[in-house]
């Protein structure tokens, strides 16, 4: 606990980090509060009331449905955290099982992984996308996957190249003669010291996984509708732009901002806990 | 028994339709054309194959028909049938009809002069059940009925039906397939006629290029009339968006767009805006095999707990007028007294509790498109009130239109699809019979009423008496419950002001080479 | 030392021709999972079921994956790509047809961010610490978070409504350059952005890096000129770690820039693919797919020689991965 304040004290201390920690913090005190923050029923439709302009009950205006486009801006955010960090979560154990276990396998084993890796990385991620959507339908689960696939080789190859510079450190040369069993090892050892880069990774591919999601929702094939993801939001907005210009351009803006926010934040973070490392992309 | 039947019935739908602002342009405008004498159109679609029997979609249709001739067209801006590439053509009796052809229409690339040969090789193509190890054409339904195309001379021919078919003359001799392609042409390019089509028509492709579009330029070797532009270019914009920044930025001359998309730009100096009603039809289907839906009273309870026009101002911004059983009013058979049921929370409780039917939730399946979506949110928040929990499930084309095929078609709920129509009901009525079950009847709905009402109204030459029939059987439908009507849509057409476009009514089936200089 | 390169580029071989087999593989996978066909989507209701079975058989959608992934691969192997069931025009020219338009934007956004990130990134290093440094740092970052398709709507949104500056469809009149040249500027930018801020902070960190390095010190003491040491070894030495993002950013864009493409409705690799696939013309869609993973290993491999060439403690690391 103690650790933690002492790095956001730190990460807190220059301008970007100050700022990104401050959006951060909106962003996902609008996600885990949105039903109190947001002023309408993010669901709830006004046909007869489409494209009010911002108002006192309105702050924002409404949608072609009617809707109350603050209140979707905000439960926007609830969505764009909940598919980040499940995303995040899932490639961080996934990739960083498969990098383990690469480093521990025999040379041809490992290079079966790498390489499983590199296809993954040099296949259009757009195609699978699509294919994944087509095969199982859209939804924020397999948005979820969708991410989670594409982003396990950044975990996988860090948490390898991370367990390779271990392996051959005396303590755990120690422990490997003392017979330490190999679930011992990574447990105790590799994972303890391998996490601090890999969470400074995950925090640096949160606006990735709300990028690929906006992108996949602008195409219609991210979040089911009526889910008000910032995805949906822009492609709406981009839908009906001649009769307001005011959706499209306060979310792609949320969606930038937030970005940016997360993208500062995670850099300071990781100029905090090692700055030697660097954003492997 | 003569073509005049079908000519009155077509007449008095297109005066049914009204022509929504549209003047009716000269053939041969060259004179007017002034400085331009090329203009930019859009499709919606990239134009795949431009050959009649194997077209992919009506985009690919407007452009077959200006390559091509066939025996009879459709006049500018009229669903009435003229001639075309046919000097004469007589209905002799209800099975055959005698056709004579003009002399002298010369095919390009020097493929020669158009034959009754030509005219016997393009309708048995389609028409007739393909060679061994030849690919059948899709459109083979068009021509239902025909059993062999008789050459009684170089220039005359004889079409012989096993059965009546009182829509031959709008869906196949007049359009995309009666189109006539030289027989030598087919057999010597091979699938590359798909792509290097020969034809005789006022306009010859002069490029097909892959995301971009078509280049259509006059044909020297036409017979008729030269077309008062001598390029169209028939550009493939997906977007609707991009479509109006284009028309705005003076890019494009002519688009069909979406009103939503269409309506701001009544506005801009220089475009003028009209709209139709459409020939598509867009409705809801309830699977009335897959429970809840097997009781009626559910499926009465959500046709009153929807408000269509509510749904359609979301999706068509109001814009689209409402429909209320199959045919709409252009085409032969609309029902004007259907039933227009208006939204009744009460009584829809009411069959739900009568039906014993609790905490339904159900499935609705639409295209990931705008209007759709729109629509599937509004009919979700209504039915929310009678207490019908609905889930959107939106797919891409290839994932929609495949959903309802075979044993998958079981599982289907609700969905909402759009067909497009032509003038003429039986075409708009063939999906709907109980062989089509599995395959576009996804409703399930088996009605061995339906079936026969369909059958007979097909085989019926008298047109009132085949109006009477068509509305019986939309009545049988309209008893089932299982198809909540929404619309046939409306076309909002943004053209320059200085062009005159030329369409059969419907706007679906353009006529680039009736499109002038106003 | 030879023996040791032509093992490394042996190795390199092998790896990139399995990346590109296994990419098939998944393809195939996917392909046999997808649902739908050509026939009913393109068509609707006017595809009758026979037409369909047709389609599925000419596609070979009906044999086992082996055997198509088999047949895919002799034909690949012969220079045949397949054929676009729909039209029976073969894909190779397919893809030839819109493989320039993808080219020209990539390379252009690619030279682009070049051309504005190295500057920006060598300004930033030699005045460390400054507000100038500062300013460019959060620039850099805010260009690099903002997803690309926003900036192209932005882009447009200003530029073509508002402003009514620049054209805004498509690729414009094939024999008209200045006309093309217009209609490249905004997707470029674009597309470009995200890498002009990536460009510039490596360039800057890597900068940053060689001239602490104690070589550059000592050329310093002995007074070599300022400019010198900035532009001709720190540079230079800057720039391998950016080559190496080129790579990965062309290899990236090829596939990958349908967003743009499809907001400023341009023809291109990357929506052939999503056309092709939207419609499930598969013949299609493996043909492009192919293309875009082997151009995006060739790319990579290329990168990767160079790399060693320049570098070559990077050939161990190399081996080693």
């Amino acid at each position: 606990m103690k650790a933690l304040v002492k790095v956001l004290r730190q990460v807190c201390g220059t301008l970007p980090g100050a700022l990104g920690f401050a959006i951060v913090v909106v962003v996902l005190g609008a996600a885990i509060f949105a039903p109190w923050v947001a002023t309408h029923d993010p669901d709830r439709l006004d046909v007869m009331n489409r494209f009010a302009a911002p108002s006192a009950a309105h702050w924002l205006g409404t949608d072609q449905l009617g809707r109350d486009l603050y209140s979707r801006l905000v439960h926007g955010a609830s969505i764009a955290m909940v598919v980040a960090l499940s995303a995040i979560a899932a490639a961080l154990v996934a990739g960083t099982l498969l990098g383990i276990l690469a480093a521990w396998m025999p040379p041809r084993g490992e290079a079966a992984v790498l390489i499983l890796f590199d296809v993954i990385s040099s296949f259009p991620s757009l195609v699978l996308a699509l294919a994944i959507v087509a095969v199982f339908g859209p939804s924020t689960f397999m948005v979820v996957v969708i991410a989670a696939v594409t982003l396990t080789p950044h975990f996988g190859r860090v948490a390898r190249a991370q367990v390779l510079t271990l392996r051959s450190a005396p303590f755990l040369e120690a422990e490997r003669i003392l017979g330490a069993g190999l679930p011992r090892i990574v447990f105790h050892h590799i994972l303890p010291n391998i996490m601090g880069p890999l969470i400074v990774l995950a925090s640096m591919d949160i606006p990735v996984v709300i990028t690929i999601e906006a992108g996949l929702s602008f195409l219609g094939l991210g979040v089911r509708p009526p889910l008000a993801s910032w995805g949906v939001l822009i492609q709406d907005g981009y839908q009906y732009l001649s009769d307001s210009w005011v959706p499209v351009v306060v979310s792609s803006a949320a969606l930038a901002v937030a970005t940016l926010g997360f993208t500062l934040f995670g850099e300071a973070l990781r100029d905090a806990v090692d700055p030697r490392i660097r954003q492997e992309r | 028994m003569s073509i005049d039947i079908v000519r009155r019935q077509l007449l008095a739908g297109t005066a049914a339709a009204g022509l929504g602002g549209l003047a009716l342009a000269a053939r041969d405008a060259s004179a007017q054309a002034g400085p331009r004498s090329n203009i930019s159109v859009r499709v919606e679609r990239d134009p795949e194959v431009i050959d009649p029997g194997f077209r992919t979609g009506p985009h690919d249709g407007n452009i077959i028909r200006v390559v091509y001739q066939r025996l009879l067209r459709h006049r500018v801006n009229s669903g009435d049938l003229e001639m075309d590439a046919a000097a004469e053509v007589t209905q002799t009796s209800p099975t055959i009809i005698d056709f004579r052809l003009k002399p002298g229409q010369m095919f390009t690339d020097g493929f020669g002069e158009m034959t009754a040969e030509d005219v016997k090789f393009s309708f048995e193509r389609i028409g007739l059940e393909a060679a061994a190890g030849g690919r059948p054409s899709p459109y083979r339904g068009d021509w239902a009925g025909l059993e062999r195309v008789e050459v009684t001379g170089q220039y005359t021919g004889r079409v012989v039906l096993a059965r009546p078919n009182a829509g031959l003359m709008a869906i196949a001799l007049g359009d995309v397939s009666g189109c006539i392609v030289s027989k030598r042409a087919v057999e010597q390019r091979g699938v590359e006629h798909n792509t290097r089509p020969v034809g005789s028509g006022p306009y010859a492709l002069a490029a097909l290029e892959r995301q971009r579009g078509a280049t259509l330029r006059a044909s020297p070797t036409h017979a008729g009339g030269r077309p008062a532009f001598n390029e169209i270019a028939v550009r493939f914009i997906p977007d609707h968006r991009a479509t109006e920044l284009a028309l705005r930025a003076g890019e494009l001359d002519f688009a069909v767009l979406p009103p939503s998309v269409a309506e701001p730009l009544r506005t801009v100096p220089g475009l003028t805006l009209s709209e139709q009603p459409g020939l598509q039809y867009i409705w809801m289907g309830l699977n009335m095999e897959k429970a809840p839906l097997n009781d009626i009273r559910v499926r009465q309870a959500i046709r009153l707990g929807l408000d269509v026009d509510q749904m359609l101002l979301a999706g068509y911004n109001g814009r689209a007028p409402r429909l209320n059983a199959l045919i709409p009013a252009p085409i032969l058979g609309h029902w004007p007294q259907a039933p227009a049921y208006s939204r009744n929370v009460a009584e829809a409780r009411r069959l739900l509790a009568e039906a014993g039917a609790r905490n339904i939730r159900l499935k609705l399946l639409v295209l990931n498109q705008p209007a759709f979506q729109n629509m599937a949110l509004v009919a979700r928040a209504l039915l929310q009130e009678i207490g019908v929990t609905v889930e959107v499930d939106a797919r891409d084309a290839g994932g929609f239109w495949s959903a309802g095929r075979g044993d998958a078609g079981r599982d289907i709920e609700m969905y909402m699809s759009v067909f497009n129509g032509k003038l003429d009901p039986n075409f708009l009525m063939q999906w709907f019979v109980s062989s089509q079950i599995g395959t576009w009847n996804w409703q399930r709905f088996a009605s061995p009423e339906f079936d026969s009402l369909a059958e007979r109204a097909l085989a019926e030459l008298n047109p009132a008496r085949r109006s009477a029939l068509v509305i019986e059987a939309q009545q049988v439908m309209d008893r089932s419950a299982a198809f909540v009507w929404l619309t046939n849509n409306v076309s909002f057409l943004a053209h320059r002001s200085w062009l005159r476009p030329a369409s059969v009514p419907g706007w679906l089936d353009w006529q680039y080479d009736g499109f002038a200089a106003a | 030392m030879r023996a040791e390169t032509a093992r490394y580029l042996a190795s390199r071989l092998v790896t990139s021709a399995l990346i590109i087999l296994g990419a098939m593989l998944l393809l195939f996978a996917l392909s046999a999972l997808v649902p739908g066909d050509p026939a009913v989507t393109l068509l609707g209701p006017q595809a009758s079921p026979e037409f369909a079975r047709q389609f599925i058989r000419e596609m070979g959608l009906d044999r086992p994956l082996h055997e198509r992934l088999w047949l895919f691969l002799t034909n690949v192997l012969t220079g045949n790509l397949g054929t676009d069931v729909l039209s029976g025009r073969p894909v190779a020219g397919m893809v030839l047809s819109v493989i320039p338009y993808t080219f020209v934007l990539t390379f252009g956004a690619i030279g682009l961010a070049v051309l504005l990130g190295v500057p920006l990134g060598v300004f930033a290093a030699t005045h460390r610490g400054s507000l100038a440094d500062n300013v460019l740092a959060f620039i850099s970052v805010a260009f690099i978070a903002v997803p690309s398709f926003v900036v192209a709507i932005l882009l447009l949104l200003v530029f073509s409504i508002w402003l009514n500056w620049l054209p805004v469809l498509g690729a414009g009149n094939a024999d008209d350059l200045w006309d093309q040249a217009r209609r490249l500027i905004l997707p470029m930018v674009a597309l470009a952005i995200g890498w002009v801020g990536f460009i510039a902070r490596l360039v800057r960190s890597s900068m940053l890096e060689v001239l602490a390095e104690p070589h550059i010190r000592t050329m310093r003491a002995y007074g070599v000129s300022e400019r010198l040491v900035t532009y001709k070894y720190a540079l230079k030495n800057a720039c391998i770690p950016t080559i190496a993002l080129l790579g990965m950013g062309i290899g990236r864009l090829l596939g990958g820039a349908v967003l743009v493409e499809i907001v400023f409705a341009r023809p291109g690799l990357g929506r052939l693919i999503f056309d092709a696939l939207s419609v499930r013309n598969f013949p299609v869609v493996q043909g492009a797919v192919l293309v875009v993973v082997v151009l995006f290993v060739v790319v990579n491999l290329l990168v990767d020689l160079s790399y060693s060439a320049i570098d070559p403690r990077m050939r161990r690391a190399g081996a080693a991965k």
